[in-house]
């Protein structure tokens, strides 16, 4: 059985990895940093400077997946006419300086640089103050390349002045500096890595708003079992029961009222459960409170609502799907040997019958307790309940990404550990069965 | 965006539009070839022996229709203050910047006749309590007079009894209508009886009495709806005076459309690598059910959750219209990736059981090629399938849709859908004291049409599937 679930675990890393690749996909290409820094910073008039600091302080600033050293050092947007920039701490080193135009403009531009006096300026062409004439006619103009080295201190001033020949474009001027980088350090220092393999070592890193999101969920992990585990177990309780006195007296009235209520009920949408519920047992009645909740057994009073609503929302799938399950089996062999040995009902359903239907029960059920976990959206956020479904959802509601990302990833780990789970549930109702 | 130019008005054609028509006409086309096949008529009589499923069926098409009407859109003509149409500089016509459909034409008593706030149903004042200046010129406190609701009444104690004669009046017109109804409906099955040359078991008189009984209580419904809401918001009003019941008969396209443009997009590509994955089986089943189990591993609201933030951010600056109509589309294309996965191992799972039928192997012993086995021998035979998870997907999608709307991830917040209502009323039913008509319109519309959709689809699936048989 070990040789089972490790080859099984094996068998789900391909899994893992695909949806990492996936999530990475959606995240970063088909919605690049870019975009987020946008969406976060307001859509229009936002700079490109604001947007290169969004990216470096949260550490989008990487490249994709390799890193050929050129780092992005000073970003800044120009308009107007002469221009001069003043950047103050730059290191020494090898330097590329790119300029963007918004499209293939006419005429040139004049750029001169040149270094404050702790350092000395080296331009291909020769030393002293560089001047280079760009023409920006040319869409696919090369960077100008130099190198800065230092005479005393650390830190140099570097200026830029700018001379556009006729009306002057907007451009953004990005100055890169090369660093050394080892072998592994080149791949490392990507987004792929940094964002997206740290997350199959379950290293969830930090959230845009700079929280740590690890630290976060296991804060929020026992808000949300106090929900969403009794709502499984006495949910599962409450369905198994009411689908076999179902099943015990089908083709009856009672059978027949009690699917037409399993399907009223299937048919009502969940916020009408939970609004209609916060609104009579919450505020007329004043049995509970209506949203919030505690630490410790103080919990209880808040969970109670969330937890009676969850049941009752369930039902109908839940009675409906087991009935059917019952019924199933209640049509084969063995079930009329055990009716003819004179067994009462009662006992025919609930220790024959029950006993077979554990497989198709089990593949419904197992693969769902690992999302107990994961919380429950609706029920959180409508109850006020500080547990990862309402940390996920206030993710969503002010977009950030690497929580969502982490949630993704996280929830997708947990359906393949209940995948796991459920074959191995198999063998605990089933000695047939043998995981080989 | 497509516009058709015509003289007086010009037909305006969403993305979501041209879908759910193409999804109407591809319905129709099924119906015709279904009609031929003994299997789908066999179903069809076990269904149509089952009058509550009859009903719901009904009802369902009920709702399609307002959907479809409120799909058509146009844009009328402007006309100048003297009565000439506009044209510009260079002789184009001018046409007015809002787009009705013809579900706003049929109810535009309901669309203009707004008030200025809540308003409960059946009112005559607001609900709110306003400064109002009486005629002597002093200024009190109270519960100013409706525009348009109660208008005609003179005191307020008269009030339920015009509303009694007012509906009164609509039931008659409404059984007036509904009796012609009726004899139109015998009289079709009766017509077609003649027509039609292989004689039906079941009487044309008993049949046309149904559909025109159905049709009646319709027509009777309808009447006094129509009549009652002519003098009085029968749903009362929302916050910024609109009649409750016209947004939620708007609400009802949203729901439509989730509910069957996310199965209509998810549909080929499920069938397309169900039926591969099954008949070609080895390397191909393996890569395309690494793909579904992928897919499927990824918690589906989150899925949808990361999807719609990207579409949010990435929205340029359109026309507003058409951003919320992509914004749909997206969200049913999402809702699809969803739904792919589970019809896909279905469908994977029947294929392997039918490629072992005797007439597949002889097709392929004929020569015949593997897709055309694939697509005339393997398809038609799994098709019920395909069917049944469309029909029982439906609800489902209507009432994620609402939840998607609460989340923040659902449709366009300036979209009128039931989700959308429902999310803007959490905080009305807050205030004290509660404003519950809103929230009770959208979760009573909605629950109208989910249930026939269940209690029929239950059928459907009874009907095409004997072994997955419930009842």
């Amino acid at each position: 059985m070990t040789a089972y679930v490790i080859r099984r675990i094996l068998y789900a890393l391909p899994i893992v990895i695909g949806v990492n690749l996936i999530t990475f996909a959606l995240f970063f290409f088909v919605n690049t940093p870019d975009d987020m820094a946008r969406a976060h910073l307001g859509a229009k008039r936002v700079t490109e400077e604001q947007i290169s600091r969004w990216k470096r302080e949260r550490g989008y600033q990487f490249p994709y997946f390799y890193n050929d050293g050129w780092s992005e050092t000073e970003v800044r947007q120009v308009s107007g006419g002469d221009v001069s920039l003043r950047m103050p701490t730059q290191r020494a080193g090898e330097y590329r300086l790119r300029i963007e135009v918004p499209s293939p403009d006419k005429g040139t531009l004049d750029v001169e640089i040149a270094a404050g006096e702790t350092a000395r300026l080296l331009l291909p062409d020769g030393p002293g103050r560089g001047r280079v004439r760009i023409d920006l006619a040319d869409p696919d103009r090369k960077a100008i390349l130099f190198r800065l080295e230092s005479t005393e201190g650390e830190y140099h001033a570097l200026e830029l002045s700018f001379r556009p020949s006729e009306a002057a474009p907007l451009a953004v001027v990005r100055l890169y500096l090369k660093e050394d980088l080892s072998f592994t350090e080149r791949f490392t220092e990507t987004i792929f890595w940094k964002k997206s393999v740290r997350l199959l070592f379950f290293r969830f890193g930090t959230s845009d708003d700079g929280r740590n999101i690890g630290e976060e969920i296991r804060k929020r992990i026992k808000p949300s079992l106090a929900v969403t585990l009794p709502i499984f177990l006495i949910g599962l309780a409450v369905n198994i029961t009411v689908a076999g006195i179902l099943a015990f007296y089908r083709g009856t009235y009672l059978d027949f009222w009690g699917v037409v209520t399993c399907v009223v009920m299937m048919s009502v949408s969940i916020l009408f459960y939970v609004i209609g519920g916060q609104w009579l047992l919450g505020k007329i009645l004043r049995l509970v409170p209506v949203s919030g909740y505690d630490t410790g057994l103080y919990a209880a009073k808040f969970v109670l609502l969330p937890v009676v609503i969850g049941i009752i929302g369930g039902i109908g799938n839940g009675v409906r799907w087991y009935r059917t399950i019952y019924l199933e089996e209640m049509g084969k062999d063995y079930v009329r040997t055990a009716r003819a040995k004179g067994l009462p009902e009662s006992v025919v359903l609930y220790k024959h019958t029950l006993k077979n239907a554990m497989i198709p029960i089990l593949t419904g059920v197992v693969v769902t307790i690992p999302f107990l976990f994961i919380g429950s959206l609706v029920l959180e956020s409508f109850f006020a309940i500080p547990g990862m479904g309402s940390f996920t959802l206030e993710a969503i509601q002010r977009q950030d990404f690497a929580i969502v990302q982490a949630m993704v990833f996280l929830g997708s780990v947990l359906y393949i550990a209940g995948l796991i789970m459920t074959d191995i549930s198999y063998t605990l109702v089933d000695p047939r069965i043998r995981l080989e | 965006m497509i516009r058709l130019t015509l003289d007086s008005f010009r037909l305006v054609l969403l993305p979501t539009d041209l879908l759910l028509f193409l999804l109407l006409f591809a319905t129709i086309g099924f119906l015709l070839y279904a009609r031929r096949r003994e299997y789908y008529r066999v179903a069809w009589r076990q269904i149509v022996a089952r009058p509550l499923a009859m009903i719901c069926m009904g009802i369902c098409l009920l709702y399609a229709s307002v959907a479809l009407l409120d799909s058509v859109r146009f844009q009328q003509r402007a006309t100048a203050l003297d009565g000439t149409q506009q044209t510009t500089d260079k002789g184009n016509a001018v046409y007015r910047p809002e787009v009705l459909t013809l579900l706003d034409v049929l109810c535009s008593g309901l669309r203009e006749r707004t008030e200025t706030t809540f308003s409960a149903p059946f009112a005559s004042h607001q609900f709110t309590k306003e400064t109002m200046e009486r005629a002597d010129g002093r200024t009190i406190r109270g519960y100013p007079k409706l525009k348009y609701g109660g208008a005609p009444l003179a005191n307020a104690e008269e009030k339920w009894r015009q509303v009694g004669r007012i509906a009164l009046r609509g039931l008659m017109h409404g059984i007036a209508v509904g009796g012609m109804l009726i004899v139109l409906a015998i009289g079709f099955f009766v017509a077609r009886r003649r027509v039609s040359q292989n004689a039906k078991p079941e009487e044309p008189v008993g049949s046309g009495l149904r559909v025109g009984g159905f049709l009646a209580a319709l027509a009777v419904l309808a009447g006094v709806l129509v009549s009652l809401s002519a003098e009085y918001h029968v749903l009362g009003t929302d916050q910024v005076g609109q009649d409750v019941l016209y947004r939620s008969l708007k609400g009802c396209r949203v729901g439509l459309v989730v509910g069957t443009l996310t199965t209509l997009i998810a549909t080929p590509l499920a069938i397309l690598f169900g039926i591969m994955a099954g008949y070609f089986g080895g390397r191909i089943d393996d890569i395309i059910q690494y793909l579904y189990t992928t897919l499927d591993s990824i918690p589906s609201i989150l899925l949808i959750a990361a999807a719609m933030l990207i579409v949010t951010t990435r929205v340029e600056v359109q026309q507003a219209a058409v951003a919320s109509d992509t914004r749909l589309l997206w969200l049913c294309v999402v809702l699809g990736i969803g739904s792919w996965t589970g019809l896909c191992r279905l469908l994977r799972g029947e294929t392997l059981k039918v490629r072992e039928n005797e007439y597949v192997e002889a097709a392929e012993a004929f020569g015949v090629s593997r897709v055309e086995i694939m697509f005339r021998h393997l398809l038609p035979n799994v098709m019920h399938i395909v069917l049944i998870s469309i029909i029982l997907r439906f609800s489902g999608l209507v009432l994620a849709e609402a939840v998607l709307a609460y989340v923040g991830i659902g449709v366009d917040p300036s979209m009128e859908s039931w989700g959308n209502m429902i999310n803007a009323a959490r905080l009305d039913i807050s205030r004290d004291p509660i404003v519950w008509w809103n929230l009770l319109a959208a979760f009573v519309f909605m629950f109208g049409l989910v249930l026939p959709a269940n209690i029929f689809g239950d059928a459907v699936r009874d009907a095409l599937d004997p072994r997955l048989k419930t009842e």
